[in-house]
């Protein structure tokens, strides 16, 4: 998996999840990271995990709902 | 019928051979590291657990009742297999992680694969139903 692999599943993400929660921004700010981790030589950081954390979160709340 | 390779044949076996020499020599990228595990967990957060929850906030289909365009709803079968692959996913998720911080210099290969197999098993439902 690259970089644009994950810009392509988040971008439709994006489309898809403005109805579930305001993800919009979030995911916006998450895809620049997740391009910035995966281009990185040292990896995910603790933020990085944390921000996967809370981009979950609600998704799964609302699954389980 | 030949009983003996052809000398194209001989020319891809050798080929085959350099290419595992070579693999041997430079070991493509270890995908059971943090950076590749992320980016499993990045793509199963988006394509999976985003259209999951979208589907899910439909709002669950009365008894009896399908979902139409018009009158769009969860499938309360369906939403349950969701949920059920979500759990799963998450588990092996969360153990590949545990186990890669926690054993940064040992083989965490068997993690990730189980990781990747949740994961594509969760998002084969998303296509099945079709489920945007």
């Amino acid at each position: 998996m690259n970089a644009q692999a994950i810009i392509d599943y988040l971008t439709a993400a994006l489309k898809l999840a403005p109805n579930v929660i305001s993800l919009g921004q979030d995911i916006v700010g998450f895809v620049e990271n997740a391009i910035s981790v995966s281009q990185s030589a040292t990896g995910p950081t603790d933020a990085d995990w944390a921000a996967l954390d809370a981009l979950e979160k609600p998704l799964r709340d609302e699954l389980n709902s | 019928m030949k009983l003996y390779p052809s000398h194209g044949t001989h020319a891809l076996i050798g080929v085959a051979c350099g290419c595992f020499a070579l693999a041997a020599c430079n070991p493509p990228p270890n995908p059971a590291t943090p950076k590749g595990l992320y980016e499993v967990r990045a793509v199963y957060d988006s394509a999976f657990l985003a259209p999951a929850a979208h589907y899910r906030s439909l709002g669950l289909c009365a008894a009896g009742v399908k979902a139409t365009v018009a009158a769009p709803c969860a499938d309360p079968v369906v939403v349950a297999k969701l949920q059920k692959a979500d759990a799963a996913a998450k588990i092996a998720l969360d153990s590949a992680k545990t186990f890669i911080l926690a054993n940064p210099t040992l083989d965490a290969a068997a993690y990730v694969s189980a990781a990747e197999n949740a994961v594509s098993s969760a998002t084969q439902i998303i296509t099945l139903y079709g489920i945007k």
